[in-house]
């Protein structure tokens, strides 16, 4: 059994507005591995965004605050660590890969400064290693002409070359954990293609855990070993990634996997989840998916399942598998 | 032997880009350079490619919101590209266009019922009561309600505005609907909602559609025959079933390759495409693909390929064959 890298417990990440309070991230419990791979699925609102931002302890600009759980990293819990300490941490033991390289790079400084913030602050190199070690990342990262690029703007750049800056700028300071937010989302797919390979081969050089965050099954087919489903702030499903794209029990899960059209598989028509999901403000009683659920039954909609264990290392939330859950237990 | 809907010739669309001191004309960026296509009654036409390839370009060519700077668009016997705006107004009462951005393709300050019923008032179709029972219809249609009628866009989620925006190009009975990336800003669940709600709509209208997307998974799933864009040309276009199972050109190849299938078990070669696209204001010379093309001879280098037939229905633009 490999080592726990980090490992994520009850947590309750809420936003305040408005003197309401909305429940984005309600309860999510996981775990990486360490070199391990984690894809974590969802549509827009099911909180999986908002859960790496509270790992990354970057809530402080938006109205959402972590209100119940913790997240050991390592030895300690990020939640109650000084900012001081979380600052050491961050960007140098836990990096992250935004969704937008258009927005993510800051206009007025060139790439080599950008990059060389974290390695002179975390690695406290001077000046010469500093430009030594980016021009190495960009290189890793398969950034042809490195020694021009280094003083180039990021507006001197396609979208695909400043996502490899960014993954540049994450990797620079070997992490030991990846966090990496829908990286090829807003890139074309032969861009997409590239990128892909390029996570993978650094992942492997590296031995890097990583949390692939996305929308896109066919990206987590392909680069992960473990895979979460969240649905409106909670995960509803975990398996490996065999288990789950052969076996999935959740019917959120099977809805999914069943609404995309796959290629080179002729169907006449898809099948769709009903209705859309519901908006954290305005949160259905009992389970969360039950208004949309084609297997609902009278329990669900008024008690909400726990996350339960179906077989090693499968779990889900739903009452369909009550019966499994328990000879499990016996 | 089917009929004809629409057929393009040649379309070309060079957007001027002022240089210079005094703002003079100085070079074009050729968005769309050359793609001729047909759609017959009935059918639906995928038009895949890139970002920045021209495919919405040709898309609202041919719908004239852009006029093209070249070329032929022949709907139902008559050429669009030589109409003036009046004419062109009522052509579109023909061809209606739904957007990629549900968010941005409504006006927030009216309400849905006006939304659809605008068309409707700008074409002299019907009297007032007529047509707010064809609204109350149409909303139906789209499986929304008649009581949705009186409510503004952002009262809406993007699967319910983008079910508006069909409403709306529906309301008319269009012969063609150029559908321009119609479902890339959703959720994957709600997607397979609104392709299923296009397909439906199409067998009880017999609607035809140019189908816009970059994503060949949904491209396939909804089209009839695809074309494969690239840098303002087509280069490839055949049935959906010749061009997904035997593709020709090696950027329809790649692009195939690079698509990740959601099942973790395949484990398939991938052609990893080198470097970006390049600039469409400055193609490089000979076939625009060659820079990238993992089958480059000399010849694509100096000559540009020109659509042929490689196998009855299949088109390639490839000097390979």
């Amino acid at each position: 059994m490999s080592n726990r890298l980090l490992e994520i417990s009850n947590l309750k990440t809420y936003f305040f507005v408005d003197n309401q309070q909305i429940p984005a991230v309600n309860g999510v419990d996981l775990f990486i591995n360490e070199g391990e791979t984690l894809g974590i699925v969802g549509e827009s609102g099911c909180g999986k965004s908002v859960t790496s931002l509270s790992i990354m302890g970057l809530l402080g600009h938006t109205p959402g605050k972590v209100v119940d759980g913790s997240i050991r990293f390592k030895d300690s819990d990020l939640l109650t660590l000084p900012e001081d300490k979380m600052r050491k941490i961050r960007g140098n033991e836990i990096a992250m890969i935004f969704q937008e390289p258009m927005t993510s790079l800051n206009p007025v400084y060139k790439i080599g400064q950008q990059i060389g913030e974290a390695v002179r602050l975390h690695l406290k190199y001077d000046k010469k290693k500093t430009r030594e070690h980016v021009i190495n990342m960009l290189k890793l990262v398969g950034i042809p002409r490195a020694e021009e690029i280094i003083d180039e703007f990021p507006h001197q750049l396609s979208g695909g070359m400043r996502q490899r800056v960014m993954i540049a700028m994450a990797m620079s300071c070997n992490p030991t954990l990846l966090i990496a937010d829908e990286p090829t989302t807003a890139l074309d797919v032969t861009i997409q293609a590239q990128i892909l390979e390029i996570m993978k081969k650094v992942k492997q050089e590296k031995g890097t855990a990583m949390m692939l965050i996305t929308h896109d099954l066919g990206v987590v087919a392909e680069m992960c070993d473990r895979i979460v489903v969240m649905y409106a702030g909670k995960v509803v499903e975990e398996a490996d990634v065999f288990e789950l794209f052969e076996n999935p029990k959740h019917p959120y899960t099977k809805g999914l996997l069943n609404s995309v059209p796959k290629l080179g598989l002729k169907s006449e028509r898809l099948t769709s989840i009903p209705g859309n999901v519901p908006t954290p403000a305005n949160m259905p009683k009992g389970c969360k998916f039950a208004p949309r659920c084609i297997e609902v039954m009278e329990i669900c909609k008024t008690e909400d399942p726990e996350l339960s264990q179906i077989s090693n290392g499968h779990q889900c939330r739903c009452f369909l598998y009550e019966d499994e859950f328990v000879k499990e237990a016996k | 032997m089917t009929e004809l809907l629409l057929e393009v010739k040649n379309l070309k669309k060079h957007f001027p880009v002022n240089k210079g001191l005094f703002g003079q004309k100085k070079s074009f960026v050729r968005a769309v350079d050359g793609v001729s296509l047909t759609i017959e009654k009935g059918e639906t036409l995928g038009l895949v490619g890139e970002s920045g390839c021209g495919k919405s370009t040709t898309g609202r060519m041919i719908t004239r919101l852009l006029a093209p700077t070249e070329g032929e668009i022949l709907f139902d016997g008559r050429d669009l590209s030589k109409l003036n705006d009046k004419q062109i107004r009522e052509a579109r009462k023909e061809l209606q266009m739904i957007f990629q951005d549900p968010y941005a393709s409504l006006n927030p300050r009216m309400t849905i019922g006006e939304t659809i019923a605008e068309p409707l008032i700008v074409h002299n179709m019907m009297n007032k009561k007529d047509r707010i029972k064809k609204v109350h219809e149409l909303l139906e249609c789209v499986g929304l309600t008649s009581y949705h009628a009186n409510r503004y866009p952002h009262e809406f989620s993007g699967g319910q505005r983008q079910r508006i925006g069909i409403a709306r190009a529906l309301a008319v009975n269009p012969k063609l609907i150029v559908a321009d990336e119609p479902v890339s800003a959703l959720d994957v669940s709600i997607q397979s909602q609104v392709l299923n709600l296009m397909q439906d709509l199409q067998e009880e209208f017999g609607l035809t559609y140019l189908f816009i997307s970059h994503d060949l998974s949904v491209v396939e799933h909804i089209s009839d025959r695809v074309g494969v864009m690239y840098l303002g040309k087509l280069v490839e276009i055949a049935r959906k079933e010749t061009l997904y199972e035997n593709p020709k050109h090696p950027y329809t190849k790649a692009l195939m390759s690079a698509v990740p299938i959601a099942n973790p078990r395949v484990k398939k070669e991938r052609i990893v495409l080198q470097g970006d696209i390049p600039s469409p204001s400055n193609p490089p010379t000979g076939c625009t693909f060659h820079p990238r093309c993992n089958a480059c001879m000399e010849i694509c280098k100096t000559e540009v390929p020109l659509l042929k037939e490689t196998s009855p229905g299949h088109f390639s633009a490839c000097h390979l064959y």
